[in-house]
């Protein structure tokens, strides 16, 4: 097993905290974001999920090492952080 | 579909009522639409910015006056201060309801004043008073003593501070406290003609078609807005919440656009602000169920004040462009400006550009009065600030804008200005969304980031109904400019209808076109909507076409086609002249930058044409 936090910025609407997940390795983007999905439920809100029950990338996107993160990124066991970001522009 | 302008001529001090054309109102809708039909033709093409011939136009659309979702908010178009071209701003609050509910779709000011006077407007009771006493005041004792002279009515009041007074350039119009028209310097305009306010009330009924329709609409729009995840994020934490998502995709600007990454974010962002500063009260804009404003408190310290919180905007411009990261700061220069009326997005360019100039020896102790401009310096930031609104030294020299304050400084200055057309760019970087970089060259009064709202669909929404079938990716410049039209001409029609851009999280150009209908009786469908949009778009180019703008200002400050330093876009660079070239063959715009008369005829602008093509 393998510990990754997790900073989820808005993945929880009007939420912004830090938290642990746990995973068997290798680890992939994909897992952990069926894991997030498995701890927070409904919690996220159903425009976050794609048909394929993953996060959709376009309304929070993940990030790591301060670069966009995608499915074909290099295996998740290269870092030990992940951020879930809401897209939000300001104004 | 009928609408009531009123026409104030301060010089005589006649008001009189006109009816709008039909045709005026069903193509151009109201809002920047109806002020760009009116002002094409009554702004001569010659007139300075403070001459008589320069008018304020006040405009509310058809959405107005009930309760759709965000529709307090109003617009405010004139030839800009700041620009000297095209500049339309709007600002939210409950002016916009006010006004529709006393029987009016638009103000437009005339002429100039001899002496300080405030418009008063109840219903069919219309007339100028005196303002005299309330000349020299800032923003809140202002709006207070009118509601006060007013018995108290529940109603909205625009004001200038004095900011206005002394046209400076960046000078806004202030509602509701702190709401702000930004951008371009419709206050000093205001400011020129002496007119101090506008207080607005009334309780006519307001017609919508098709009531049921209506109703319906804006009960099902409203949860809509109300339920979505970002609107709710806004609700809790403000629109600096986006400072959040900032941290790591590198969109806030950065020691005046140099940097791509800095540690400082978090500490400014909106979550930080409900730990610290925030207050429970509820501050809030006429029929919004986002409700994002925020009401602040430094009680001690340096920086003590209670007001309204700064927005993103401002967090960027007085934070990240700075290099400051102490909040209570920012809130106390927000406060600051929005007391005297000045724009925060200007001013905080302002501070960098000095900083930097400073930096690079350009600009000496000898011109700042003795002050370290050196970055993230506050007590330098706020003396600077205190110079830009007293006209003091180098301060005068900044009120009238980056744009000329640097052809004065010279020295290489002009290199690290960042505007468009004269109007210092908002805080958001084209090298994380590259959409930004395409609005920032084309929008209508220069570097602006609501012509259209290019920040919420970038990387983020297709726009099927004109044709967008696909999410292209941030940084992507193929199909990006064809996105950008069909968000700028969508923005058009939200401007005009009278709504908050925010909305577009969840309202799109099918939504909009069900709501016309309903509010107007008149058949619209969403490419109804977005023709509509593309009209007032093309003419508020012909606007500054005639003016002189061309393909040569359609450009971006130099810094912005080279690469951040560090941060997660670095190396990334919008491919301007390929964006550039989308967008001119998507809107049928000729090399020169005037729209085609072929497009021009299609759109029902015929009177442009003699007027652009000989």
């Amino acid at each position: 097993m393998t510990e990754i936090t997790v900073h989820a910025y808005g993945l929880v609407p009007s939420k912004f905290f830090d938290m642990q997940i746990y995973l068997n390795e290798p680890v992939s983007l994909k897992e952990i974001e069926k894991k997030l999905i498995e701890i927070l439920g409904n919690k996220i809100p159903s425009e976050y999920i794609t048909l394929d029950g993953l996060i959709d990338h376009t309304q929070v996107f993940p990030v790591v090492s301060g670069k966009r993160y995608d499915y074909d990124s290099p295996n998740v066991d290269q870092f030990k952080e992940i951020w879930f970001i809401m897209a939000l522009a300001g104004g | 579909m009928e609408g009531i302008l009123l026409r104030v001529n301060l010089s005589n001090k006649t008001i009189i009522k006109e009816d709008i054309p039909e045709d005026y109102l069903r193509d151009y809708l109201g809002g920047c639409g109806l002020a760009a039909r009116y002002l094409y033709d009554e702004i001569p093409v010659k007139t300075g910015i403070f001459d008589e011939n320069n008018k304020l136009f006040f405009s509310i659309g058809p959405l107005n006056g009930g309760s759709f979702p965000t529709s307090g908010r109003y617009n405010v178009s004139c030839l800009s201060p700041l620009t000297g071209i095209w500049l339309d701003s709007a600002s939210s609050g409950k002016f916009g309801y006010y006004l529709r509910r006393a029987g009016y779709m638009a103000i437009v000011i005339e002429g100039k004043s001899d002496r300080p006077v405030y418009l008063y407007i109840n219903n069919d009771t219309v007339e100028l008073r005196d303002a005299a006493d309330l000349w020299g005041k800032t923003i809140s004792p202002t709006i207070s003593l009118i509601q006060k002279r007013c018995s108290d009515q529940k109603g909205s009041v625009v004001a200038i501070g004095p900011a206005g007074e002394k046209l400076i350039k960046m000078a806004n119009i202030i509602n509701d406290g702190g709401r702000a028209a930004g951008r371009g310097g419709s206050g000093a305009l205001m400011g020129s003609k002496m007119l101090k306010a506008i207080f607005v009330t009334g309780n006519k009924k307001v017609p919508f078609a098709d009531e049921k329709a209506w109703k319906q609409l804006v009960k099902d729009f409203t949860n809509k807005v109300g339920g979505h995840p970002i609107s709710q994020a806004m609700k809790a934490y403000g629109t600096s919440v986006a400072m959040v998502g900032v941290s790591q995709n590198g969109d806030a600007p950065t020691k005046n656009f140099q940097l791509g990454t800095w540690d400082g974010y978090m500490k400014i962002s909106g979550p930080a602000m409900a730990q610290t500063i925030l207050q429970k009260h509820p501050v809030g804009c006429h029929a919004c169920p986002t409700q994002c404003a925020r009401y602040v408190k430094v009680e001690n310290g340096p920086y003590q004040m209670e007001g309204e919180g700064p927005e993103y905007e401002t967090v960027g411009a007085f934070g990240s462009l700075i290099l400051n990261d102490n909040l209570e700061s920012i809130a106390y220069m927000n406060n600051l400006c929005n007391e005297h009326g000045v724009d925060t997005i200007t001013t905080g360019s302002a501070i960098a550009w000095v900083m930097e100039a400073y930096e690079k020896g350009i600009l000496t102790r000898e011109d700042t009065n003795g002050i370290e401009m050196i970055w993230g310096n506050i007590d330098a930031t706020l003396v600077m600030l205190r110079m830009i609104l007293d006209r003091e030294g180098l301060g005068k020299l900044l009120g009238e804008g980056l744009r000329y304050a640097s052809s004065v400084v010279g020295k290489g200055s002009e290199d690290f200005v960042m505007e468009v057309k004269g109007l210092e760019l908002p805080m958001h970087d084209p090298r994380a969304f590259s959409g930004y970089g395409i609005t920032y060259a084309t929008s209508p009064r220069g570097g602006c980031h609501v012509h259209g709202y290019i920040g919420c669909w970038d990387g983020r929404f297709k726009m099927p109904e004109a044709g967008i079938t696909e999410v292209l990716g941030p940084h992507a410049d193929e199909g990006k400019a064809l996105l950008v039209i069909a968000v700028q001409n969508y923005g058009a029609a939200v401007s005009s209808s009278v709504f908050c851009h925010f909305t577009s999280y969840v309202l799109g150009p099918t939504e909009l076109a069900q709501a016309l209908t309903a509010a107007t009786g008149i058949n619209y469908n969403a490419q109804a909507v977005l023709k509509t949009g593309e009209r007032i778009f093309n003419l508020q180019r012909a606007f500054n076409n005639r003016l002189g703008i061309s393909s040569k200002d359609d450009t971006l400050p130099k810094r912005l086609l080279t690469s951040t330093i560090g941060g997660p876009n670095e190396g990334i660079i919008p491919d301007l002249p390929k964006q550039l070239k989308e967008y001119y063959t998507g809107r049928s715009w000729q090399a020169d930058g005037r729209p085609t008369k072929e497009k021009l005829i299609e759109l029902g602008l015929d009177f442009v044409v003699e007027d652009l093509y000989d």
